[in-house]
Order: C-alpha cells, then structure tokens, then sequence
C-alpha cells in the first residue's frame, strides 16, 4: 500500500515538471504577442500605482473639498484638474483604483476558484446532480447580468463587498458551464479511473488531476472575466448602486462628472477612459494568453 | 421557457423577501404608523401568509389578471406602468439590434474575405476596443460631440425620434462589435469547410460562394449570437436608460430599487426575464427559415 502512495505521488512530480516547462513555453509564444504584453504591462501598472497610493496621495487629498479649486482645469498642481466640491482628480482617481481593480480581481479569482471547482464537480459525479445543479444555473443566467447584480445590491445593501458577492454570484453560471463542459472529456480518463480505484478522495482528484488539466481554459476565461467584472462594477457604481458617495471610484465618479459634462469635461472623460484602459489591458491579454496557451486556436 | 419563467420569478421573490422590511413598516414607519396599523395593513397584502403561498398568489394573478401588485411609492398598479414603459425600452432595443446588424455584418463579412488586411485590421481593432468601453463611458463621448460640439441632438428624455439616436448608437455600437467578431470568426470557419473548395473547383465565382454558400452556413450561427446577446442589450439598455434620462423599463427598476419598492423591482425584473426567454424561443422559431435541413426535418415529420 505504501509502495504504491510513492508511485502515485512520482507521477505527479513529473506531472509538476511537465507544467513548468508549458509555463515557459506560453510565456515565450506571449512575448511576441506584442498587444498582449502591452496588456500585461498597463495592468501591472495600474496595479502598482493602486499599491502604492498612499504614498502618492494620501486618501485624506482624495476627499478634501476646496472649494476655490472647484471645476478647475488639469494645471501643474492638479494634473487632472478637480472636481465639483474641489477635490483633487488625480488623488481620486489613484484611490478609486484600489476599489475599481480590488472588484475586478477579487470577484474574478472568486468566482474562477468557485467556478471550477463546481464545474469540475458537477462534471465528475455527472447524472441527478449534475442536471439539478445546471438547470438551477439555467434560472440564474436568464437574468440580464446587470439586472441580477442589481437587485443582489438591492438585497445585501451597497458596500464593496456585497458589489463583489452580486458581480461573482452573477457570474458563476457562465464558468461553471464552460469548465463542466472541457472536464467532461478529462473525467473518462483511465488516469482518473485509476486514482478513483486507489482510493484518492474526490476532492483531492479534482483539483490534483481534473482541474489542472484544464487550466488553460481557466485562465483564459479568468481574464475575461476580470475584464467583464471591471465593466460591471463600473456601471454598477455609476447607477449609484455601487459604491457610497464620497468614497473614490471611477464609475462613480464619471456619474459625478456627468453634472458638469458641458463646463468641464475632463471629469467624466479621465475616469471613463481609466475603466476603459482596465478593462482592455485585461481583454487583449486574455485574448493573447488565448492563443499563447493554444496556438491551434489561433484565426 | 415556462419553467425558466417561473424558476426566475421564484428567485426574484424569495431574492426579494430576503429584505429586511415587510411591506406594511415601509409604507407607513415613515408617516408614523402604529405597530397595530403596520401589522393590520400587512394582513391586508397578505404579507403573513408562507412564502410558498404568496408566491402562488403571486404567480396567478400575474398569469390569469395581468396583475403584478402595486407600487409603495406611486400607488399605481406595477402592470399599467411597466405596460406605458416597455414600448419604449423594446423599441430602443430593437433599433438597436437592427443598428448593430447593419454596421456588425457587413464589416464581419468583409473582414473575413479580405483576411490580415487593413480592411480587416481596423474593424477588427475597433471592435477590440469597443469591447471595452462601458455603455455610459460611449453615452457621455457621443453627448459631448452630439449635444454639445455639433449642437444636434437632446440629450435627454425622449421627445422625438431624433432623441432614440444616441441612445440607439449607445447601445447598438459595442453590440455591433461583438456581431462583427462573431461574424467574423464564423465566416472564417465555414470558408474553410471542404464543400466551399468543392464549389471553387466547379468555378463559383467569390461572389457566389460568399453569398449563396458561406453566408448561408454561417447565418445560423450568427443569429444565435444575436440572440445571446440580447441579454446583454437588455443590460446595456438600463445604463443607457439613465444616462439619457430615458423614461423606460431600466429607470424603472433603478428608482424602484433606490426607494425599496418591492413590487415594482419585482414586476420589473420578472418581465425582463419573460422577454428574454421570448427572444430565445424566436431564436430557435427563426432556425427553421434559415435552414432548409430543420424545416425538412418538421415538414418531414407533418406529412
């Protein structure tokens, strides 16, 4: 019995070295992709500036009204101008990062680990359960996402986590559908009717040999999702469902800069595009890590 | 479908229920009722009866009355009010979808024949980016350049046909994008399937074989994206809705959402999800008109 414990657990070591060298692989066909490496590195950027923002501008600049600055044009003192109550853009806009991309990668790695663990279930046991579990995530999915978030916020109240709850709940059926469906072939495997014969818990083959085996499909689907949520969370705060007022985020504040559109149009302009460059730096790295991962898949 | 409705209506009502608050403290705690009238008027909507019940209720008045409860907030009945607001919402919806086949088609078609060209590139790119800006981020762009540079068209409210314009486009153009890519790609697939070589060794012209044998494989795969992404219209449309002040299905739910107004979040919700299920049982109706081997299949069948 011990013996056999070795074999498996070599196996998998081998397995291990297998992926890394798929690793390195992807990550060259990557680099040549050169609108995914733009992706990766605007992203990478965003990131770090949400970081380190406190160091930049301190949270207390992004909520300090100044009244005599009210509307002002982007000048050297504030590089993105200031807003209707005279608060700093620049400093709002580095802190509403933190809350914008939080959402977007938050809810997006939840609702990837959730997704492909019940996805892979419901692959693996199949028959009643599986037919239970999808037909109840057909009700889900015929709600407009939006709509669904919407009412979720309606229902939990609005404060960052519950926008991430909405955005992640709304979102699973899609992942669930899509990992159910590249798992299937996997689970007929002799590899996975051997593991289930030497007696490895369920569990322990789904995340050790199912889901693995899918990754790519993950990942892939991960990052447009992160993209997608991004969206969501943006629209979800511009509806002012999302985010309490003087709280930073930028579709809240395109919602604030809509009042002032025609006077100073910066305000709606710089937020909206921060989303828009978000979410596409997430897209088209998607879309690379897409291609990269299965260049067979390639148009 | 009919399952589909109503396992969404059961989500939306239990969803609903979840909400601290019954009905009889959110119409009178504000006007100073008493405990014995908030719990009388409870009892009057039938608020003490089991989820279950009210929830069959609820189903019944809808199906045989046309009844979806009435407002907290205006007192009117939900169903008058959706009914004087959906128009509105349906026909954005479908200038829309129209907007979004006739610019996403065309440009699909031509990206597709003329493959890895400019004329392919620059769609294909645009329709990249488009992908990624949010419906409220284009509504204010065209507002700026429509309302306020070229001074041509209300940007608020609906009060001829020139007001449906930016919203339409609002709407219509990421839709357009996603058509263009999913044409795109479909087209691709099928000019590579092996009775288009054997139409091009039997000299088909390129226009015959685009036209009378591409397109017409592809058709079917196109319209069930467009179906698909109706939802994400309907989505698209509540954004757009309060962005132009549009007096239509979305605005209806967010006000109704902003004031706790059950009923109204509701009815709303449950129609949307009753549309939806339409368009995708016309989705499947319009299978038959495209492709003869379905209708043969039936027709086979009738006789």
């Amino acid at each position: 019995m011990k013996e056999k414990y070795v074999n498996i657990s070599s196996l998998e070591s081998s397995l291990v070295f297998k992926k890394e060298s798929q690793l390195k692989e992807t990550w060259r066909r990557l680099k040549k992709d050169k609108l995914a490496i733009f992706g990766l590195l605007s992203i990478l950027t965003l990131i770090l500036l949400a970081i380190v923002a406190d160091f930049i501008a301190s949270y207390d600049s992004a909520l300090e009204m100044d009244l005599s600055h009210r509307l002002a044009a982007p000048s050297l003192e504030h590089i993105f101008g200031c807003d209707g109550y005279g608060r700093d853009l620049f400093a709002r806009c580095l802190h509403g990062a933190r809350i914008s991309l939080f959402i977007g990668f938050f809810s997006g790695f939840s609702t990837c680990i959730i997704g492909s663990l019940l996805g892979a279930m419901v692959g693996y046991i199949g028959g009643k359960f599986d037919a239970i579990v999808m037909r109840i995530l057909d009700v889900f999915s015929s709600i407009p996402s939006i709509l669904f978030a919407m009412v979720w916020v309606a229902v939990l109240g609005s404060s960052t986590l519950n926008i991430c709850f909405a955005i992640i709940i709304t979102a699973i059926p899609a992942f669930v559908r899509l990992v159910r469906s590249s798992v299937l072939g996997i689970v007929e495997m002799e590899y996975i009717e051997a593991c289930r014969a030497g007696g490895t818990p369920m569990f322990r083959i789904l995340v050790k040999h199912v889901i693995p085996n899918t990754i790519g499909t993950i990942i892939v689907q991960l990052t447009a999702d992160i993209s997608s949520q991004i969206l969501i969370a943006a629209t979800l705060s511009f509806l002012g469902l999302g985010i309490n007022p003087p709280q930073p985020e930028w579709g809240a504040m395109v919602s604030e800069g809509k009042e002032f559109l025609f006077q100073a149009a910066h305000l709606t302009l710089i937020p909206g595009l921060l989303i828009c460059l978000a979410a596409f730096s997430m897209s088209v790295l998607g879309d690379g890590l897409r291609d990269a991962l299965d260049p067979r898949l390639k148009a | 479908m009919i399952p589909i409705i109503i396992g969404v209506s059961f989500l939306i009502f239990v969803m609903i229920d979840i909400i601290p608050g019954d009905p009889g403290s959110i119409l009178l705690g504000d006007r100073g009722g008493t405990q014995q009238e908030i719990d009388l008027l409870n009892d009057q909507l039938g608020y003490n009866r089991p989820l279950l019940v009210r929830f069959a209720s609820y189903m019944y008045d809808m199906v045989f009355r046309f009844d979806l409860g009435t407002s907290y907030s205006s007192n009117a009945p939900v169903g008058t009010e959706i009914a004087s607001r959906l128009p509105i919402t349906i026909t954005l919806a479908f200038l829309s979808i129209i907007f979004s086949l006739v610019i996403g088609l065309p440009l699909g078609i031509l990206s597709a024949v003329k493959q890895n060209t400019l004329l392919d590139r620059i769609p294909t790119g645009s329709a990249l980016v488009l992908a990624s800006v949010p419906t409220f981020v284009l509504g204010v762009i065209l507002m700026l350049i429509f309302t306020f540079w070229l001074r041509l068209l209300p940007a608020n409210g609906i009060s001829d046909w020139r007001s449906y314009i930016m919203p339409m486009i609002t709407i219509g153009l990421p839709q357009a994008g996603y058509q263009l890519r999913f044409c795109r790609s479909s087209m691709l697939e099928t000019l590579r399937q092996d009775y288009i070589r054997t139409a091009r060794a039997k000299g088909a012209t390129q226009n015959m074989v685009i036209w009378k044998h591409a397109l017409r494989n592809a058709l079917l795969l196109i319209i069930t994206q467009a179906g698909n992404s109706f939802a994400l219209l309907l989505g698209g449309s509540v954004a757009t809705e309060a962005l132009f002040g549009i007096q239509g299905m979305g605005s209806y739910i967010i006000a109704g959402i902003k004031k706790q107004d059950l009923p109204v979040v509701t009815g709303g919700v449950v129609v949307f999800a009753i549309l939806f299920a339409l368009v995708i049982l016309l989705v499947d109706l319009s299978y038959a008109f495209v492709d003869p081997r379905i209708r043969a299949k039936y027709s086979g069948r009738g006789n």
